[in-house]
């Protein structure tokens, strides 16, 4: 193994990790209304 | 906090009593399930709302809300801001809208098909431009191109251009780079910008579609080719190939729009029925003015206007006729190939055909309420409903493109570890190309597509099908049950046999006799005898005296004739002698015939037949049930002698007679607790609860008394054959909307494998992404390719 082999593992690690959160865990808690969208609408009115 | 729960509670009660609204917003845009899942998401969402259903065919999001909590306005905001378009709808007659969806439709393809091509030929330009880059020669240093379909246009194009365009071999490698940079950056920009445009609001709200995937994809090859570009020593320094993707980004692009615009084609293909449909609607009719006839636009015509059609004319409008008779073609509504004979008092549909004589009628039902457009908007309907079946795909589509990205890293990783020689370069064309094979199009178009030609295709044939789910559960169906009067028999009461006992008189003079006391009596067989002495030239009117036997029958006087018409009972009581006619009493009750006796001055004259005559197609349709393996059950109020003579007659074996409205609804919950799938067929109207209870309500029309919104199903003629076609017509429609989820499922499951390069350490097969945008593309245009096969299918065949 490349030393750069373990960087691109880890990143690529992180980033399914990071694509999964974005639009399932977030993406849930805003469909319910508990994450960044009802803060967006609170403040606009 | 107990303040805060009762004022929730409140308000909860206060919406229950509010009334809502329902309203149809056009929305533009959308090209896949996830689009769909979004807007509709999106539209649940917003206050005020209580039910939002969107549709990706018929491009309407359907939403149910309180307007005193919100506005239509408010819809169309939240739509754009999703990235998609939206209009307010526009007051107009259901024919119109239809001719603007097709329009829409219609400009929709030539955009993207001037995109397509465009994009396409700078495609080929960029192709061209670099193969030089490409060559060995390029970067003598590097190893070929590791795109395995490049590597292989570069080998077999690159005689070719060298010997065509030797000057391009001339110039500076850097300058072509450059060059071919601006180029996929200017497509980018004008044939991908709905492609990153609808990618980036999608991100904005967490979440991803179909643009999502192609974006990324073609993002991520631009970036790493611009990169390659601008510091190409970076890579080489690296052993890296300086390797650009310019002409990959650009097929892509091209071929996604080649595949979307094939799909907006085929889409406005599977409206072909419906197109047929609105397109029945003249624009102009006749009416008769004191003046004389003056042509008027079709909107101008009121109730009650006399209306004038000569041979060869479609008819404007419906209405009944008033003078003059003639033969219509009425096979675009009902499918029924022979011209109907129409006389005096008839009833005439709108849009259809007057075949040879000329007549005058009264408008009736006119614009939104006449029977086109009535079928017109029904079909719309049906043809945006989801079938059960999408769900599994809704399920899938839901969570896909997340899942894809992130085996796209994987793929990325794992090549990147295991290969020695440029593998920043060979881990990032798997990525790619699994990014663009996968795209949930297929899925999301796998059902809505045949159930559009389906329900077109059964309207063509005069069956109606109210939307997805009828078709998928009529698709199921293992027992049919038949009501008798109407449906299996005319429903109408008729003379079939008069037999004269008296030698003076004729077996017309007979029929006359009981029409002149029947005349004024107001019961069913009355109206039987008076229709048929009618029809046979009686010019005697009604008796002078007239008294009814309720249970019996009547007596008169006609003509100085004193007329005894009823049952054996009226004739004892009348002391007539009837035995004259006892055996033939014995062999027409044992056909189930009702009879009537006449005599005339106290001896027996005659005796006439009444039945309700079975129709043409009912014996041929309950043949063709059970041979696709369906049980036929006769269900009627009339007595056992009577049904199992009819079920004996059309082939029915199991009958259930004797049983009141409320008996049939139970006779059919009977059959389902057997876990029978059970459709009902009846009239529509005495038999509504029983066709709610069934899993399919098949309404059996008579021509013009459409009573489409009854039923899941509608046959506008009234033939039983219908009922068969219609259940074929649904096998066939679930069989092509299971080959086409098992294909866009089997598509992505083999697919994305592919791409990744999983078959590259067994096979050496490596997927360039240029042909995993051919795959994706051709898998959507195979989907809706097979959907439409089912326009060419005829269920008249059975």
């Amino acid at each position: 193994m490349r030393p750069d082999d373990i960087a691109v593992v880890i990143a690529a690690i992180a980033a399914i990790g990071w694509v999964n959160w974005y639009f399932f865990v977030a993406g849930d808690r805003r469909a319910d209304g508990r994450g960044s969208g009802q803060r967006d609408r609170a403040t606009r009115s | 906090m107990a303040a805060g729960a009762g004022s929730v509670t409140a308000r909860l009660a206060a919406n229950a009593d509010a009334p809502v609204v329902r309203i149809d917003i056009p929305v533009s845009g959308m090209t896949c399930a996830a689009c769909q899942a979004r807007v509709q998401r999106t539209l649940v969402r917003q206050p005020g709302v209580r039910d939002a259903a969107v549709n990706l065919m018929t491009r309407t999001a359907s939403i149910t809300y309180d307007p005193k909590e919100a506005s239509p306005q408010e819809f169309v905001d939240a739509i754009r801001t999703t990235g998609y378009g939206a209009d307010l709808p526009i007051d107009r007659s259901i024919l119109e809208e239809q001719e603007a969806s097709d329009r829409a439709y219609a400009e929709e393809y030539r955009g993207l098909a001037t995109k397509a091509g465009v994009t396409l030929a700078a495609g080929v330009v960029a192709m061209i431009v670099s193969m030089p880059l490409m060559a060995p020669a390029g970067h003598a240093e590097m190893p070929p191109a590791s795109d395995p379909f490049m590597r292989w246009v570069s080998r077999s194009l690159t005689p070719i251009v060298q010997r065509a365009l030797p000057r391009l071999y001339s110039i500076d490698p850097r300058v072509l780079s450059f060059a071919l940079l601006a180029m996929t950056a200017a497509i980018m920009m004008w044939s991908g910008r709905t492609f990153y445009a609808r990618a980036w609001t999608a991100f904005r709200h967490h979440a991803a579609d179909m643009n999502t995937l192609i974006a990324v994809g073609t993002g991520a090859a631009f970036l790493f080719s611009l990169a390659a570009t601008v510091a190409p020593s970076f890579f080489v320094t690296r052993g890296v190939a300086a390797d650009t993707y310019y002409e990959a980004v650009i097929f892509i692009i091209a071929l996604v729009l080649v595949g979307n615009a094939l799909e907006t084609r085929a889409k406005r293909q599977t409206a072909a029925a419906l197109r047929g449909l609105a397109n029945l609607q003249p624009q102009t009719a006749r009416l008769e003015r004191d003046s004389g006839d003056v042509d008027v636009p079709i909107e101008d015509v009121r109730q009650g206007d006399v209306v004038s059609v000569r041979p060869g004319e479609r008819l404007p409008v419906d209405g009944e006729i008033m003078a003059g008779s003639s033969a219509v073609d009425e096979s675009m509504l009902t499918g029924e190939s022979l011209p109907v004979v129409k006389a005096v008092g008839d009833r005439v549909i709108g849009g259809t055909i007057n075949a040879t004589g000329a007549f005058r009628y009264r408008a009736t039902t006119l614009g939104a309420d006449s029977v086109l457009a009535r079928i017109v908007r029904l079909m719309r309907e049906a043809q945006g409903t989801r079938a059960p079946v999408q769900r599994l795909a809704d399920r899938v589509s839901a969570v896909f493109v997340p899942i894809v990205i992130s085996l796209a890293i994987a793929t990325f990783a794992i090549w990147y570890v295991a290969v020695d020689t440029a593998p920043a370069v060979r881990a990032f064309a798997a990525a790619v190309a699994v990014l663009v094979i996968a795209c949930p199009c297929a899925m999301g178009l796998a059902v809505p597509t045949a159930v559009m030609v389906a329900t077109g295709k059964g309207a063509e044939l005069g069956v109606l099908i109210k939307g997805g789910e009828a078709l998928q559960r009529a698709g199921s169906l293992d027992t049919v049950v038949l009501d008798k009067t109407g449906t299996v028999t005319e429903g109408r009461p008729t003379v079939t046999d008069v037999v004269s006992y008296d030698p003076d008189r004729a077996d017309v003079e007979i029929l006359e006799l009981a029409a002149a006391v029947e005349r004024r009596s107001e019961h069913p067989l009355a109206a039987a005898i008076v229709t048929s002495a009618d029809g046979s030239g009686s010019t005697l009117g009604a008796a002078e005296s007239f008294e009814s036997y309720p249970g019996r029958g009547v007596t008169g006087v006609a003509n100085g004739i004193a007329v005894a018409a009823g049952n054996p009972r009226l004739m004892a009581e009348w002391a007539v002698d009837t035995s004259a006619a006892s055996a033939d009493v014995v062999r027409l009750a044992a056909e189930s015939k009702t009879i009537v006796l006449v005599a005339a001055d106290g001896r027996l004259a005659g005796l006439i037949a009444i039945a309700d005559p079975i129709k043409a197609g009912s014996r041929d349709a309950v043949t063709a049930l059970r041979r696709m393996g369906l049980d036929v059950v006769l269900l009627t109020g009339d007595s056992d002698v009577v049904a199992r003579s009819v079920a004996r007659a059309v082939g029915i074996e199991r009958v259930v007679a004797g049983v009141l409205p409320e008996g049939k609804v139970a006779e059919v919950r009977r059959l389902q607790e057997e876990r029978r799938v059970v459709a009902m067929v009846g009239d529509g109207v005495n038999d509504a609860p029983a066709l709610a209870q069934a899993d399919v309500g098949m309404a059996i029309g008579s021509g013009t008394d459409v009573a489409i919104e009854a039923s899941d199903v509608t046959l506008v003629r009234g033939d039983l054959r219908g009922v068969a076609q219609a259940v074929a017509l649904s096998r066939r429609t679930m069989r092509t909307m299971k080959q086409n989820l098992f294909w866009a499922f089997v598509y992505n499951v083999v697919g994305i494998p592919v791409a990744a390069g999983l078959l590259y350490p067994i096979a050496g097969i490596l997927l360039s992404p240029i042909l995993a945008s051919v795959a994706m593309a051709l898998s959507s245009v195979s989907v809706v390719s097979n959907s439409l096969r089912l326009r060419r299918y005829d269920p008249r065949a059975v």
